[in-house]
């Protein structure tokens, strides 16, 4: 115990030290208008935007560069044009579609360590869409392999693609996410890939200005951003991976946001600090009730209607901040992605599956089951996992239903609901789109352990495969959309999964932070630094 | 009265009474169309309307959702949106009431589950389809409505009847005013057209009339490209043409006599008696007549008296045209008195009002026929002397047959030789190696049996001399094979790379025995394979290196490979050098020329000192000539020796995605320990194939279709050995492996790539990237239980014919052993098994086998039972091999019993 303690207080100590120490550098340049953002990671993961994975990465390269396309700051999932004049469009040609892009004139690349800066052409966008299709150099290198990039004009060229897909699976190719960022070719081919990881350049509102590595990077303002000078003269992203540094730092005002805590109450806690405002954004996970179709006795529809009727989404919604959870009525999250179920539709289409449990109880009796039955169900030791089970656990008892559930670690839960049917899964993921979430979670490919390609199909679901199928080929987007829906309703009708939740990430800033624009959701898993992010002093 | 005025009065009536018959038509049919043009229009608006309905309920039935009350709701809604953007003019619109008459959907959002049920028109919707009009405070409005039964929804297009019918009402005045416009306007083109129709038909007249005149050079000017301008002009031209063919009559004329007058023939024109009539001047120069001396007399007159009656008999029935005309010679008097033959043909004109004659035209043949008289006597002169040549050359070809008849039977009887030459060596050999095999297989088996030094020794010495012997006897019967041109080249596939790792394989003991280096060099060769006759290319690099090896004391050996494109054959080919390469001997210079002989070694020392036939060179000689190409030596004594096989315009097989042909390993024999293999593919059919090998070598597969898939499973399953395949979607398995190296979970599990990218710089730094190793696509069983062996040990496994009791053997349940029955085997059975394995003496076989046998009885187990008695039968038939198997599983699964 009393080593434990020393261990605390040298700990703190160094935390008070490198507070102090960054006090003082905060104050030397306190006057300037520069933001500085705290993370929770103890260091950079890269600075080439095409492996970006992280938070602080992924926060770097949405500063440093841009897109053909791009999601509206703070409002993803929806796009518009970034360094494309307008939203690109396709034609057929011999059973191939082609899709032409037009750029914007007056793009101009950050002046490189051997370059000066120079205007953005469609070879700067070929090569950067060759190198994205590269594994050697891009993360993503999958979902650009066969595309065919041919160049018409100086600002214009042609993507073409082997079978045509639908925009809603294009467009984000071209996104400002994974490898669709526009990397400098002739600041690669004068610097080297490897000095390039180092310094890297884009077209983006903030250029690079150094990195002190685990420590912090500093980038400045683009004065030739081809939207306007941004506001701010620069951003500091500060490596901490201590919360109570980052919040000490925020209330002193030596950080202007910080990334904050999904721990209950922390939000409220922080919120009563003066002059200090909380943000909640997606991109998050969707928490779903996987309810297994071939599972004696959920293997009857009307089992699965009562437990359906037994669950009271906002008991799960409880268990977390209310401002970071939202509820969910289909399983692919309607306000994050396109071809989701809004609350007011599900009700529409009596699928929202309000608690109800004389209904329940009656469906159960109908079932052979007045008395209820017992089921044994596993858990993750995750405290959202294990949450989620007591809620349900606690529910289900109130119709007869007994559950016996075995807290496991997070790895061991993966493997025993892939290895072993069980009756109910409840599980949290994020897919980017609604054809990824149905395809691994209701295709009959996907089953556990029996499916072609066993993947999370949990429920054991098989009545959709056509619709997940025609969905994919469909080139309208509309089409596309409506086939998902009916997808979705036809699992919520057979009552396969009961989409409970999604989560969100929090973020805490100082009351003189504008972001300048609205926070709903965002890509980059961060609040998004623009041209218009500006600090009321 | 005149044309125009005619015309005029009989077009004028009849263009009015169909100028007001066809706008009245026009009229009554317009307005007719404009109004159901009304309708049709508002119904185009309706079937927009139903095939949104339709397609919706396409969707529901398409993908099984007719019975989805949420879906047919969604499917409804969507209609109901889609419907909504519609327009009918400017006042319509659109809506739908169900069969028990509420508004379903209605652009006014306030009538919508308004009931309908009371209002009159809505009994008339019983139909399926049809039209209504309904009263909407005094304006009539036009409805067209439609069933969609699957919904029972009526859907109405609906519309002010004053814009449906808006456009037919104001035409009226419009069309009179058109009318008398057009009777003003057809009045006077009628007048005018009239005008220019008779004006040139006026014309014509006069031109005919100056024609019938005399006048052939009148010409009509009528520049008009219609049916007159073309009559003008055809009339013209007849008046031309007329002109020509008076003039053209005359020349002809003119020109006839010039050709008959200077003819080189004879022309005479003879009455129907024979008198001529006709003399042309070449008479004078052909025959010396002038016309005064033939005109008025007899012309057969003049002709040979041999001739006379056959050619007045052939005259005469010419003259009535009885027979046809055919030249005819003839004898024909010359003014000097000497006969001139001619040939004459004849053409009865005899009624030809102008000519009333035979025309006759004769040509002087005299001299043609002194030469063919000559001709026919020189040709009979030839004839005789053939015919002479031809007697003589019969004789001479008679004596060749002969001799080619004796020549044919000494070949033959030469063959017959050869054959029992062959017959007998091949008789011979055989019947030497049948007994050979015994004395070598008895040698072995004793050479297990006897441990005293000296009879080994003795043992050793007959082995080894009988392997000689049957070498010589192979390399005789090959020889033997090749002269009598039995031996065939049988090409197929054959991959040069492997054969060489085979070469090493083989070749391994015996170089490890003589501590010598083997080195392989291949360039970077041609995709796929080479169309050789595998066996023989084996048998001649085998006896090469054989050579090498056997006379190599120090150094190494080399087998180096050359791919050269030849320019010369098709694009396929190439020309493949092999080199066997040795530090040995070497071969003194004077004797390179003769070690391709047969029964030719460097000298007679080398075959007692090393062994051999001193046939393994001719063979190889013989074998690579049978393959097209040549074999050829360098070396010099003391330095070691080359030997080159070229085997010229070889043929690449390229096969791309076709299974590997090499040797596969026997799956059935092979069994590891129980581990879990993970593997990465995003083909179903690689997965499927490897799961396939995997499961029957005692495997635990799991199974990914990409690399975030394998992280997961990796995380999950913690399998032993990861399969990842390089390129896949979602996540590669180049990331997906950097991302298991950095994880320390994760970190342990060995991966071997899986990829059919055969560049060696992309595999060189395989280890930096976090691959233990990689496996080539196609997968090749050898090279993936090669990789397995690294990584997982291999079960006890059972021979084939132990199978049935080994594997009960294996599967035995100890639950049923008792306490004692697992001491004794633990303590009696067990320790013996050692001794047993290193005499291998088959009495004391037999004892524990009869042991093992009385043990299962005793303990009443099948197993062993069965176990005690294949042994015992084992060592009765001195199955050495067999014993050697059984023992050694029996101690390792005794050994895995009793602890």
């Amino acid at each position: 115990m009393g080593c434990s303690d020393n261990l605390r207080a040298t700990f703190k100590l160094i935390i008070s030290l490198a507070l102090i120490l960054l006090c003082c550098t905060a104050n030397a340049s306190q006057k300037d208008n520069t933001l500085r953002l705290g993370l929770h990671v103890s260091a950079m993961g890269t600075l080439d935007p095409h492996f970006a994975a992280g938070s602080q990465d992924r926060a770097f390269a949405d500063m440093v560069f841009n897109g053909i396309l791009r999601y509206v700051p703070g409002n993803a999932p929806r796009i518009e044009p970034d360094l494309a004049e307008k939203m690109p469009e396709f034609r057929l040609e011999h059973g191939k579609q082609v899709w032409t892009i037009t750029l914007r004139k007056g793009v101009y690349f950050h002046a490189g360590p051997d370059t000066p800066s120079y205007e953005l052409t469609a070879d700067d966008v070929i090569y950067s869409l060759s190198k994205s299709a590269d594994k050697q150099f891009c993360a993503y290198a999958g979902n650009y392999t066969g595309l065919i990039l041919k160049k018409t004009n100086k600002y214009s060229l042609e993507i073409i693609t082997d079978s045509p897909i639908s925009s809603i699976l294009f467009f984000p190719k071209l996104t400002n996410y994974g490898g669709g960022f526009i990397v400098s070719r002739k600041a690669i081919e004068a610097m080297g890939y490897e000095r390039f990881k180092t310094h890297p350049i884009g077209t983006g509102p903030f250029k690079f200005l150094s990195h002190t590595p685990k420590n912090h990077i500093k980038l400045t303002a683009n004065d030739t951003y081809f939207r306007g000078r941004p506001k701010l003269d620069g951003v500091e992203i500060h490596f901490m991976p201590s919360l109570e540094a980052r919040e000490a730092a925020l209330k002193q005002k030596k950080l202007d946001v910080i990334i904050g805590s999904g721990k209950k109450g922390w939000i409220k806690k922080s919120e009563k600090e003066t002059g200090i405002l909380i943000d909640t954004l997606g991109a998050g996970e969707v928490g779903v009730i996987h309810l297994n179709t071939r599972f004696p006795p959920l293997d009857d529809i009307r089992v699965r209607k009562a437990i359906a009727l037994a669950l009271d989404r906002r008991d799960f919604l409880n268990t977390t901040s209310p401002r970071i959870t939202g509820s969910v009525y289909s399983p692919v999250p309607n306000d994050l992605l396109p071809g989701g179920i809004s609350e007011k539709e599900a009700r529409l289409l009596k699928l929202d599956y309000g608690k109800n449990l004389t209904k329940a109880k009656e469906l159960l009796v109908e079932a052979g089951y007045p008395n209820g039955f017992s089921l044994e169900l596993i858990s993750s030791e995750k405290r959202i996992y294990q949450k989620s089970y007591e809620i349900l656990k606690t529910q289900l008892a109130k119709i007869g239903i007994q559950c016996q559930v075995q807290v496991v670690s997070h790895n061991v839960m993966h493997k025993e609901i892939r290895t072993t049917a069980r009756p109910i899964v409840i599980y949290y993921a994020w897919r980017p789109n609604a054809d990824a979430y149905l395809t691994r979670f209701f295709h009959s490919d996907s089953i556990v352990v029996k499916g072609k390609r066993p993947d999370t199909n949990f429920s054991n679901y098989d009545r959709i495969d056509k619709l997940i199928e025609s969905a994919r080929s469909q080139t309208d987007p509309q089409a596309q959309i409506n086939l998902w829906i009916q997808a979705q309703i036809r699992i919520l009708n057979d009552m396969a999964a009961l989409p409970v939740m999604f989560t969100r990430s929090c973020y805490a800033r100082a009351d003189h932070v504008d972001y300048g624009h609205t926070l709903v959701s965002t890509m980059a898993l961060y609040p998004q630094f623009t041209e218009n992010t500006h600090l009321i002093r | 009265m005149k044309t125009y005025t005619k015309i005029l009065l009989a077009t004028l009536p009849l263009v009015f009474f169909f100028l007001i018959t066809i706008l009245g038509i026009n009229y009554y049919f317009s307005r007719k169309a404009l109004l159901d043009l009304g309708e049709t229009w508002l119904d185009t608006r309706l079937s927009m309307a139903l095939e949104i309905t339709k397609d919706q309920e396409k969707i529901l039935h398409d993908y099984g959702l007719e019975k989805i009350p949420a879906s047919i709701a969604k499917a409804k809604l969507d209609a109901i949106s889609q419907m909504r953007n519609i327009r009918v003019g400017e006042k319509g619109y659109i809506f739908a009431v169900n069969s028990e008459g509420t508004i379903v959907f209605h652009p006014n959002k306030y009538l919508k589950d308004t009931d309908l049920s009371q209002e009159q028109w809505f009994e008339k919707l019983a139909g399926q389809k049809g039209r209504l009009v309904i009263d909407l405070a005094g304006e009539p409005i036009l409805a067209r409505f439609e069933l969609f039964a699957p919904w029972n929804w009526y859907i109405l297009a609906v519309d002010p009847m004053e814009e449906v019918y808006g456009v037919s009402n104001r035409m009226t005045p419009y069309l009179f005013a058109l009318i008398a416009s057009a009777a003003v306007i057809i009045s006077l083109a009628l007048m005018f057209l009239t005008k220019r129709l008779t004006l040139p038909l006026k014309k014509l007249v006069q031109g005919a009339e100056q024609i019938a005149k005399g006048n052939l050079d009148t010409r009509i000017d009528i520049k008009a490209n219609d049916e007159f301008g073309h009559l003008a002009k055809e009339f013209n031209q007849m008046a031309f043409k007329l002109e020509d063919t008076l003039e053209a009559l005359k020349y002809n004329e003119e020109h006839f006599r010039a050709l008959i007058e200077n003819a080189s023939d004879l022309i005479w024109i003879l009455d129907k008696n024979g008198t001529f009539t006709y003399v042309s001047p070449s008479t004078k120069r052909i025959l010396g007549y002038s016309q005064d001396d033939l005109l008025g007399k007899n012309a057969f007159d003049f002709v040979h008296p041999k001739d006379k009656d056959e050619l007045l008999e052939r005259f005469k029935l010419r003259a009535k045209s009885l027979i046809k005309s055919q030249p005819t010679p003839h004898r024909f008097r010359h003014k000097e008195e000497y006969w001139c033959t001619l040939e004459s043909i004849s053409k009865n004109l005899l009624d030809h009002p102008a000519i009333s004659g035979m025309v006759i035209n004769s040509r002087n043949i005299s001299k043609r026929k002194q030469a063919e008289e000559a001709l026919k006597m020189s040709h009979q002169e030839l004839e005789n002397r053939v015919e002479e040549r031809t007697r003589e050359l019969q004789a001479l070809n008679k004596t060749l047959n002969n001799e080619i008849q004796i020549r044919k039977q000494k070949e033959k009887e030469l063959e017959r030789a050869n054959q029992a030459k062959n017959d007998f060596l091949a008789n011979v050999s055989h019947e030497i190696r049948t007994p050979l095999n015994s004395v070598l297989g008895f040698s072995e088996l004793l050479s297990t049996m006897i441990t005293e030094k000296q009879q080994a020794g003795y043992l050793s010495a007959i082995n080894t001399a009988g392997n000689n012997l049957l070498e010589l006897i192979n390399d005789i019967l090959d020889l033997s094979k090749m002269e009598a041109g039995k031996l065939k080249i049988n090409r197929g596939p054959v991959s040069i790379d492997i054969l060489f790792k085979e070469m090493f394989h083989l070749f391994r003991a015996k170089l490890d025995k003589k501590n010598l280096d083997f080195a392989i060099e291949l360039p970077v060769g041609p995709e796929g394979s080479l169309f050789l006759d595998e066996m023989r290319l084996r048998q001649v690099i085998t006896n090469l290196i054989d050579n090498a090896v056997k006379f190599t004391t120090d150094g190494m050996i080399t087998l180096k490979a050359q791919f050269t494109p030849n320019s010369g054959s098709p694009e396929n080919c190439i020309d493949l050098e092999i080199q066997v390469q040795d530090t040995g001997l070497g071969i003194p210079q004077e004797k390179l020329d003769v070690i391709f002989e047969s029964f030719q070694q460097e000298s007679a020392g080398t075959s007692k000192k090393f062994g051999g036939t001193g046939l393994g060179l001719a063979i190889c000689k013989q074998l690579t000539e049978l393959m097209g190409g040549s074999i050829s030596v360098s070396s010099s004594a003391g330095k070691g020796s080359v030997f080159t096989i070229l085997l010229p315009e070889v043929e690449r097989h390229i096969v791309k995605h076709a299974a590997h042909t090499a040797k596969k390993a026997d799956l059935n024999t092979i069994c590891f320990s129980k581990e879990r293999i993970l593997v990465v593919d995003d083909r179903y059919a690689i997965r499927f194939m490897l799961r396939e090998i995997f499961e029957k070598i005692n495997l635990d597969v799991i199974e990914a279709e990409n690399g975030e898939q394998a992280l997961e499973m990796a995380r999950t399953e913690m399998p032993r050995l990861i399969f990842m395949d390089a390129k896949m979607p979602v996540l590669n398995g180049m990331d997906a492996t950097a991302q298991l190296k950095s994880d320390p979970a994760t970190k342990h599990i060995a991966v071997c790539l899986m990829t059919a990218d055969v560049e060696q710089s992309f595999r060189k730094d395989l280890a930096d990237k976090g691959f233990a190793c990689s496996l080539a696509k196609p997968i090749v069983i050898d090279e993936l239980m090669e990789v397995l062996n690294q990584f997982i040990k291999q079960a006890p496994q059972a021979d084939d014919t132990l199978a049935p009791a080994l594997d009960q053997l294996k599967q035995i349940d100890t639950a049923t052993l008792s306490s004692v029955a697992l001491e004794k085997l633990e303590k009696e059975i067990f320790p013996t098994v050692p001794a047993l394995q290193e005499a291998m003496k088959a009495s004391d076989i037999q004892r524990f086998a009869t042991k093992v046998t009385e043990f299962g009885k005793e303990c009443e187990s099948e197993v062993f039972i069965a176990f005690g008695e294949e042994l015992f039968h084992q060592a009765e038939t001195f199955d050495i091999e067999g014993i050697n198997l059984s023992l050694k599983y029996f101690s390792s699964i005794v050994e895995q019993i009793v602890n």
